[in-house]
């Protein structure tokens, strides 16, 4: 396109954008409007008093002919120029700027070749068109760069590429070694996959105020035409030991639409969930529900792996590590229960043998007396009152299951705790299907109702409430529910369903109005012939930090008397359900980094949240953090308030070397401490550079717009040092370039007088 | 004087009659059979709590005329009357009775068994028991007396359970506590010896005992009324003369035990 816009225009479009037209006239610019009325006018009498006959039509196109060959002589003797800033040679800089990280090493070439090669091939010392005339107007500066910019000779490999691209930092760092030199230009061969760069627009405009424009060469293929990559694995950074982990794995797969594939979770060599997926189809990213446990407690890293084919064009963005910490702790829980039901019984066996769950257990055994179970030996005065009446106490726990005990059991007070027990505290509620529970217990209209992921209102007054229904009925996964850790029976979601199907019925429901919007239901009643929706059996939803669970039955009792006394359905379902219902909850004092995994060259953000017992945000801490690294070198930090956020503390770690570090905080208000947290975050070389690995030529070509510059590919990239010569900077000098033996206006003239011509001779006016 | 029958009527009459009662002497030991008679429970269909006796197969008519059915219905009826009044426990207004090869009795975490040293069990009773009590199932065992019936008791429970082993609840224990305070285990005589103040022992059963079977999560499974007769405090317990001390001691040491099945 360029070529044929250069063969009319005589030269290439840029330097039209990059110029400005103008007109050298041998005359007066008044002659210029008389020669232009009077080739206008002279063309029309032309015609208008010729005596031979034609028609009207044709007269006009006639004059319109001679009056454009007219015009174009005019324009011609007008001398038309385009005028260019230009640099005065050897006056100004320009920065060479070449991409060492390891996306650099796909071989996605035309021939077959790599990124990193055919780089070297655009910048090889001898032979080089491009450099010598770059050398010949600029002096220039070669700089690599991967998560930052080093200054460099020439063209120069590196043994080890770097693990980030980060072109923001790249394009400061250029701008600041050169400081207030004039620059012309910075060419940035790249292939564009930034993974770092937070404001790339910011440092664009700043290029733009300092009229440096930046020309990026694309190197690599915008698209792979057979790949798979696990775009994103999410799953939660801290996980109670033995509990199942969710983990959702984002796939993106091209050109493998509808094909098998095989994902597999490994623990260093150790298999740990195998599974086969179906790919999406091109560039879709899927993503894929993996369930697994750990039984060992620390950080532990595990591998997610898409088994690769033959033909992938990159193997090595089918796999990505992520840490986690296995945690072995006791995460208080605090079941009420209004009257002795089996459920209770059934519940506490249940859990009673997992060492990562503490269920404490209040039982009401007439007005004012409770039968408490699960005290700790040594504080027998625990729950002595019967329901915790201050925040202090109820907060202690993560989790609170409500069983059949009516609403007016609780004082408002206490209700309006329980809410906010979820929603400030985050911890989870869990209420039980009863006599006594949701509508049927008068929830409604008390703090409760809003927290519950069920609708518990049945019109006006209570009289429209139906009474809890002594009916039989089979659970029935949802399709989400099928695939959620709370209803994982076996691996796979058929085997699940096989498996929950061959459970006994239930008797008992509460009738609610269904779940509410955002809830998410995991499980309904199976009733044949039910019209309208399934009521729910088990649902939860968000509310504020925490989450709140309904299960509208007290008779999963019958999964454990009504199955063979081998089958544990019953003792696994509770307890992944009671460990998912605390898996959120925080402690006052928690502490994070941004992601589990680092590169040595990044920096670790420390992030705590410190809060008191009622979970009331401090900024008045002292918050102090230990990073022991895998050589057991112990660094502390202090961590300085936020003041943007209530209660967070943050400091900068550096790593030194690579492996799994530790990291434990305590705040400390005077000399009480508010408690004490620990995370892990992983050294490691990254991988992140083979994930969304492509050419990104969307993002060079806008970094070019913004900053005045233009894109190239290796192929243009000849044109290249002319084109970034039409700068104006300090350096730069005005040029002039005719235009008036420019071929579109030969063309025009030839053109406009032979057609006149022919149409003279057909009506006989020649 | 006028003769209202001759002696063969009436003797062939009193023949009927007797194996009449014979007859249902030896169906009673029959599973199931007397069960179609238990009234239905209509006004509360799906309580939380049912007092379930269990159904077993005796030692047979001759010789014994005791059974499952000892004391039954009413000590069942008074004793639910009982729960109803003193607890929170949402107890169905009638009680089973439940052959234990009956899969409807895995429905019923608690049973009860009276004379539970008259269990004469089929294999397929001592199967079902053991699942019944491997699943999570409460087992209450009483009015049995002496070495001997002792000896047939623990060779039965040891069908069920093989290898088990039984041992004597202390005082201390949750069972005695959760829900009304038991300092002592209390001798509860027959009803005869109870209004008569003759002995309160049968046989040689002099000491009363409270011994229980626990599972390897330390919870009791099996609760076993030794040397006392709770069913019978219970169906007396509106008979006025009938010592209040025992039919207290019995209802509180019934209640606890549904209590502590319920909540462990």
């Amino acid at each position: 396109m360029d070529t044929i816009f250069e063969f009319f225009f005589k030269y290439r479009p840029l330097l039209f954008e990059k110029g400005k037209l103008a007109f050298q006239p041998p005359w007066p610019s008044y002659v210029t409007w008389i020669l232009a009325g009077s080739a206008l006018v002279g063309a029309y009498l032309l015609y208008h008093k010729t005596k031979a006959v034609v028609p009207i039509p044709w007269r006009v196109g006639l004059a319109g002919l001679r009056g454009l060959s007219l015009l174009v002589l005019l324009v011609i003797f007008l001398q038309p120029v385009l005028i260019l800033y230009t640099v005065t040679p050897q006056k100004s800089f320009v920065a060479v700027a070449y991409d060492v990280t390891k996306s650099m090493e796909i071989r996605d070439g035309a021939e077959g070749q790599s990124r990193i090669e055919i780089e070297k091939h655009l910048l090889r010392p001898v032979g080089n068109p491009m450099l010598e005339e770059l050398g010949k107007k600029f002096k220039v500066r070669h700089f690599r760069f991967s998560n930052s910019a080093d200054k460099s000779s020439g063209f120069e490999d590196v043994a080890r590429h770097g693990n980030a691209t980060n072109l923001e930092r790249t394009l400061g760092q250029i701008v600041a070694e050169l400081g207030t030199v004039p620059v012309s230009g910075i060419i940035l061969i790249t292939d564009g996959a930034d993974n770092r760069s937070k404001d790339l627009s910011g440092i664009a405009a700043q290029l733009r105020a300092r009229r440096i424009p930046v020309y990026p060469v694309g190197i690599g293929s915008p698209d792979f035409s057979r790949d798979m990559e696990i775009a994103r694995v999410s799953m939660p950074k801290k996980v109670l030991k033995d509990a199942m982990i969710e983990a959702d794995v984002a796939i993106r797969a091209t050109g493998y639409a509808g094909r098998r594939a095989k994902l597999v979770v490994k623990e260093r060599d150790r298999l740990v969930q195998s599974q086969e997926i179906t790919l999406g189809s091109n560039g879709e990213v899927k993503t894929y529900k993996v369930n697994f446990s750990s039984d060992t407690a620390g950080p532990r890293i595990f591998n997610f792996r898409v088994e690769p084919f033959q033909d992938e064009v990159i193997a090595e963005n089918n796999d990505q590590d992520v840490l986690i910490r296995v945690e072995d702790e006791q995460p208080r829980i605090l079941y009420c229960e209004g009257e002795p039901r089996w459920i209770y019984a059934f519940l506490r066996r249940a859990v009673q043998e997992d060492k990562n769950l503490r269920l404490l257990t209040l039982l009401r055994q007439a007005h004012g007396k409770f039968y408490r179970q699960g005290l700790d030996e040594n504080s027998t005065s625990t729950l002595e009152k019967g329901f915790p009446t201050d925040k202090g106490e109820l907060y202690t726990f993560k989790g609170l299951i409500l069983g059949s005990v009516e609403a007016t059991f609780f004082t408002f007070d206490q209700l309006r705790m329980i809410s906010d027990f979820v929603s400030q505290r985050g911890g989870g509620l869990l209420m039980l299907g009863g006599k006594n529970s949701f509508a049927q217990g008068g929830y409604v209209n008390t703090p409760l109702e809003d927290v519950l992921p069920v609708n518990i209102r049945f019109g006006q007054g209570n009289s429209s409430i139906p009474p809890y229904e002594d009916v039989e009925y089979k659970l029935r996964l949802t399709s989400y529910g099928a695939l959620h850790p709370v209803m994982r029976l076996a691996l796979t979601e058929d085997e699940n369903r096989k498996r929950w199907e061959t459970l006994p019925p239930l008797v008992g429901l509460n009738p609610t109005s269904g779940a509410k919007p955002g809830a998410t239901v995991l499980a309904q009643v199976a009733l044949s012939g039910a019209r309208g929706q399934n009521p729910v059996l088990l649902a939860f939803q968000r509310f504020g930090r925490g989450k709140a669970m309904a299960l509208t039955t007290g008779a999963t009792w019958n999964w454990r008397m009504q199955v063979d006394s081998r089958n544990t359905t019953h003792e696994v379902f509770w307890k992944q359900m009671l460990r998912w219902l605390v898996s959120d909850a925080p402690d006052p004092v928690t502490i994070e980094t941004e992601k589990h995994s680092y590169s040595l060259e990044e920096a670790v953000v420390l992030t705590a949240e410190v809060t008191d017992n009622t979970f009331v945000h401090q900024n008045n801490a002292r918050v102090k953090a230990d990073v022991k690294s895998p050589s057991g070198e112990t660094v502390s930090l202090p961590l300085n308030w936020d003041v943007s956020r209530e209660g967070y503390y943050s400091a900068i770690f550096r790593p030194r070397e690579e492996g799994i570090h530790e990291v434990s905080v305590e705040a400390l208000q005077g000399a009480k401490s508010l408690g004490k947290a620990k995370a892990n975050f992983r050294i490691a070389e990254s991988t992140a550079e083979f994930h969304n690995a492509a050419l990104n030529v969307g993002l060079l070509k806008r970094l070019a717009e913004e900053t005045g510059g233009h894109y190239y590919s290796p192929r243009d990239v000849r044109t290249l040092p002319e084109d970034i010569s039409y700068v104006d900077n300090g350096s730069s000098r005005i040029e002039e370039k005719d235009l008036w033996d420019m071929p579109l206006l030969y063309l025009l003239l030839v053109g406009s007088i032979s057609a006149e011509w022919v149409l003279r001779k057909r009506k006989g006016l020649a | 004087m006028r003769r209202f029958a001759s002696p063969w009527i009436l003797g062939i009459a009193g023949s009927v009659m007797f194996a009449g009662l014979g007859l249902i002497a030896v169906l009673a030991q029959v599973p199931g059979f007397l069960k179609r008679q238990s009234p239905k429970n209509l006004e509360n269909a799906e309580p939380e709590f049912t007092f379930v006796r269990t159904v077993y197969t005796g030692r047979g008519p001759w010789g014994y005329y005791k059974g499952w059915y000892t004391d039954w219905p009413k000590a069942d009826r008074q004793f639910i009357l009982g729960v109803q009044r003193l607890t929170n426990i949402r107890i169905a207004d009638e009680g089973k009775t439940i052959p234990l090869t009956d899969p409807e009795i895995f429905r019923y975490p608690f049973i009860y068994a009276v004379e539970a040293a008259h269990m004469n069990l089929t294999e397929e009773e001592v199967r079902a028991l053991r699942e019944y009590l491997q699943r999570g199932g409460f087992f209450f065992c009483d009015d049995f007396w002496g070495s001997a019936e002792w000896e047939w008791f623990r060779e039965t429970i040891e069908r069920v359970l093989p290898g088990t082993n039984i041992v004597e609840i202390p005082t201390t224990h949750e069972i005695f506590h959760c829900y009304y305070d038991i300092p002592q285990i209390l001798q509860v005589p027959n009803v005869g010896n109870a209004l008569y103040n003759r002995v309160t022992y049968e046989q040689d059963g002099y000491v009363p005992h409270c011994r229980g079977i626990f599972n390897e999560n330390g919870r009791l499974m099996v609760i076993i009324n030794w040397n006392t007769d709770l069913g019978d405090a219970w169906e007396w317990a509106d008979l006025p003369g009938y010592p209040a001390k025992y039919s207290t001691y019995a209802y509180q040491m019934g209640i606890n035990a549904i209590v502590y099945a319920m909540s462990h």
